[in-house]
């Protein structure tokens, strides 16, 4: 059996958890650097722009142009800040990638040439009013922009509706009115507050020399860093009221509908496998049940599949159909729901199904961002996995155990995206 | 069997057309438990007029056909063929774009099953007209889905309004009139002219004995009855130097205007090494003008007239080719002003420096394109397409220079050849 690519932990001198993967078929070195937040009102706008000011310019590279031109000189390396929401947990990303010297003409030691890009970039930063006048107004309408995207844009109000009294609403920029009040000052104490007090995790993928990646790291990243040992304490609900009807009116062509549904489990809880069997047996293949149904069968829709928020807990399906499907469509889909309490799917629907999520670890293993962000949700989730353990784990799964799930899975939300009603 | 190494990259990549005219390309790559697989044939959403093989006649088929065609090759006989890949843990999938249609499978197990699937369902086509019927909603709701896309439309609109008949300025998946009026003979009819096995490439990669498979493709086209036209004669209408609509705007329900800049090309190499020269010099060209570490760039950040997803970059195929950048802006008008007086500024101050600075990013991308197979699979393919070798763009990037780049900046950026495409918010 081949190496699927495994993690080993080493914890630096200040506490940063540093996760090293060494993996000689990568043409390029990843690291990544991620900064873990409790999802709540009070940090979640502020923390959202830290990322954006803090790649605007350092005491050494004074603007993004400069870290851009020494980026073109590091042979094209991608530096790029990105802001996750993954249950309750903001995730504050940081990463480079970098090809491998062994590939090109140069003694360069390119890893360690970016590992300083990167500390710059995370600990000198200018912060001035400027960058941070301009990116909080980039932020704003990052924010408003959701809209242009329609698809995504109906998937996060179905979660805005169904999360309305949860942390878990908030989306993971922050708040508009939050951002227009927020001033530098505010902005800078939260940026050294969870650069002192918040967990910090390190990822480096690539066909590296272990030791000396972590000593270089270790030596590297000294900052006052005292992190509390408490994060995640995303609320999972397992029990759902009225199930909420919403429906919202655009100019559009095509009508977008997705069911929320409360799955009550997370990663990190047994059950978790079978959830996944559940999951693709319904709707993430295309031999799953809202695809041969919706699509095959009747023609409603181009696309119609389910998928998970696996932190917390929820499985939302989604189609995009015509205005006047609307009954048909929500009536097949709440059909193949309740086939599957019912345990009604073949053993074959079963076998194809464990192949493909089998299919899709593999895959994983051999792609060093999907390596990374797996391994970056076990640690999230407090179930850190390897993709081998994450395949026994789907092996094991036995049909009652898909039936056990499905007797948790609840209709919280439907939210239709409905066209104009013409005046 | 041919061998070619890349001492770069340390990859090997093993060729041979085998006697049914088919191309078949083998790129092993250890430590991988992914394989992947990928069938093409050298016909896109352009190639819509062409002379029937069997006829001789001329014939103009509805738009959209080429897409149609791909969604309906997954039907088989016995069914979906989905389902046959399910059965071996593989996922399949596949895609139209203007200039080819590619069938493609990934999978960690039972490889040899999965090629000799895919190669069997690209090569046994199977339409009822019940199925081709069946088959309109579904592609209705996928034409709709992109109606609704603000950033695909602001594309598309732009590509109508540089080219005045050239059918690349016809969407992809046709509209839902044109798709409407294909038949099952309409289907038969493309599929007959343009899958032929000297039409096709099929690639593949993972950790695999290049001979003994290259022997088990072999082995799977020689029980077939493969017919084969040389000469396949596409017809593409005279397009005129000039662009159709200099301006082209749309109203949809977004937060902030959509912008998109293009430049029609009008130097059209044929193929081979002198069209990658060109492709490639103008892509350095377009970094040191505007990519994201010119100054140009830097400058409409910080006005606020682009933000960070503003991107540019080049297209040249056998036919046609353009520039296109653009991204959200709060005011067109003005960036549009920007960008002009930007490249008269900036094209004046190309200096050595800058030259080697973008010419070690292209390298280094292209280097690290090998992480990934899909990238790698139909880069070569479509490079193969135009006459051209992946593997070459190391020695053809060598050959370009600060002064071709002023030759090309002359030849490009003229502003007869501008469009602009907006979205406005409704």
């Amino acid at each position: 059996m081949k190496e699927a690519g495994v993690f080993n932990y080493y914890q630096s001198d200040n506490e940063l958890d540093l996760y090293i993967c060494k993996n000689p078929k990568f043409k390029t070195n990843l690291i990544q650097l991620v900064i873990l937040s409790q999802l709540d009102e009070e940090s979640v706008s502020s923390n959202a722009l830290i990322p954006f000011i803090l790649y605007r310019g350092s005491k050494n590279y004074p603007s993004s142009r400069a870290f851009k031109i020494e980026l073109d000189e590091l042979y094209g390396a991608e530096l790029s800040v990105s802001v996750l929401k993954r249950g309750e947990i903001q995730l504050l990303n940081f990463s480079l990638e970098i090809v491998n010297e062994k590939y090109l003409a140069t003694d360069e030691l390119l890893l360690s040439k970016g590992l300083a890009l990167l500390k710059e970039l995370v600990l000198n930063p200018l912060f001035s009013e400027d960058f941070f006048q301009q990116e909080k107004d980039f932020i704003i309408k990052e924010i408003r922009s959701i809209i242009n995207d329609k698809y995504y844009y109906s998937l996060n109000r179905c979660f805005q509706e169904m999360c309305a009294d949860e942390p878990f609403s908030l989306y993971k920029l922050g708040r508009i009115e939050d951002h227009q009040r927020l001033t530098r000052e505010e902005v800078y104490e939260q940026y050294q507050k969870i650069i002192r007090n918040n967990r910090i995790l390190f990822f480096v993928v690539g066909d590296v020399d272990e030791k000396l990646v972590y000593e270089e790291i270790n030596s590297k990243f000294i900052f006052n860093h005292q992190p509390q040992s408490e994060f995640n304490n995303t609320i999972v609900k397992k029990e759902v009221g009225e199930i909420k009807e919403i429906e919202e009116n655009l100019n559009v062509e095509q009508g977008k509908m997705v069911l929320g549904f409360r799955t009550g489990i997370t990663r990190k809880d047994e059950l978790y496998y079978p959830l996944l069997m559940y999951n693709g047996i319904l709707g993430s293949f295309p031999h799953s049940k809202l695809f041969q149904n919706v699509r095959e069968k009747e023609s409603l829709a181009y696309y119609a599949s389910s998928s998970l928020e696996s932190t917390k807990g929820l499985l939302l399906i989604t189609a995009g159909i015509d205005f006047t499907a609307y009954g048909r469509t929500r009536e097949i889909i709440l059909q193949e729901v309740e086939k599957m309490r019912l345990g009604d799917f073949t053993v074959e629907e079963f076998d194809w199904t464990q192949k493909s999520l089998i299919n899709s670890f593999e895959n994983t293993a051999d792609n060093n961002r999907g390596l990374l962000a797996h391994y970056l949700l076990g640690v999230v989730n407090k179930k850190e996995e390897t993709i081998r353990e994450s395949i026994e784990g789907l092996s094991r799964v036995k049909k009652e155990d898909i039936i056990r799930v499905a007797e948790n899975i609840k209709l919280d939300t439907i939210y239709f995206l409905n066209k104009k009603v013409e005046n | 069997m041919q061998e070619i190494y890349d001492d770069i990259i340390k990859e090997r990549l093993y060729l041979k057309k085998l006697d049914s005219g088919l191309t078949v390309m083998l790129m092993p790559r250890a430590d991988y438990k992914k394989y992947y697989g990928i069938f093409a044939t050298d016909y896109g959403s352009i190639d819509n007029k062409f002379v029937n093989p069997e006829t001789n006649e001329v014939v103009e088929v509805p738009d959209g056909i080429a897409h149609f065609l791909e969604h309906k090759l997954f039907e088989s006989e016995e069914g979906d063929v989905f389902n046959k890949f399910a059965r071996l843990g593989a996922s399949a999938n596949a895609f139209t774009n203007y200039n080819m249609t590619a069938y493609l499978f990934n999978t960690s197990s039972n490889f040899q099953e999965a090629v000799h699937t895919l190669l069997d369902f690209v090569q046994d086509p199977y339409f009822t007209d019940e199925s081709v019927e069946k088959e309109k909603g579904i592609i209705t709701q996928e034409i709709k889905m992109y109606n609704d896309e603000a950033g695909y439309q602001v594309y598309a609109n732009l590509l109508e309004a540089l080219y005045q008949v050239h059918p690349v300025r016809i969407d992809i998946a046709g509209t839902v009139e044109s798709i409407n009026r294909i038949t099952k003979e309409d289907l038969y009819l493309c599929y007959n002219t343009f899958y032929n096995p000297g039409n096709m490439v099929l690639f593949l990669t993972g950790d695999f004995n290049p001979v003994e498979i290259m022997e088990m493709i072999e082995e799977n086209q020689n029980k077939k009855e493969l017919r084969n036209y040389n000469d396949i004669e596409r017809i593409f209408p005279e397009e005129p130097a000039s662009v159709r609509e200099s301006l082209v705007v749309k109203k949809m329900d977004v937060s902030e205007p959509l912008f998109r800049l293009g430049i029609k090309e009008r130097s059209l190499p044929e193929g081979g090494r002198e069209l990658l020269k060109q492709e490639l010099g103008t892509g350095l060209l377009l970094d040191l003008l505007v990519g994201k570490s010119s100054k140009l760039y830097q400058e409409l950040y910080e006005q606020a007239l682009i933000d960070d997803y503003f991107n540019s970059y080049y297209v040249l195929e056998k036919g046609y080719g353009y520039v296109i950048m653009g991204g959200k802006s709060r005011n067109p008008e003005q960036l549009y002003n920007k960008l002009l007086e930007g490249f008269r500024k900036e094209s004046r101050e190309i200096r050595e420096g800058d030259f080697k600075r973008v010419y070690k990013k292209v390298l280094g991308e292209y280097v690290q394109s090998f992480n990934s197979f899909e990238a790698v699979a139909t880069e070569f393919i479509s490079y193969y397409f135009k006459g051209i070798s992946f593997f070459d763009i190391p020695e053809v990037i060598k050959e370009i220079d600060i002064d071709y780049l002023y030759q090309r900046y002359e030849g490009l950026f003229q502003e007869d050849n501008f469009v602009r495409s907006i979205i406005e918010v409704s």
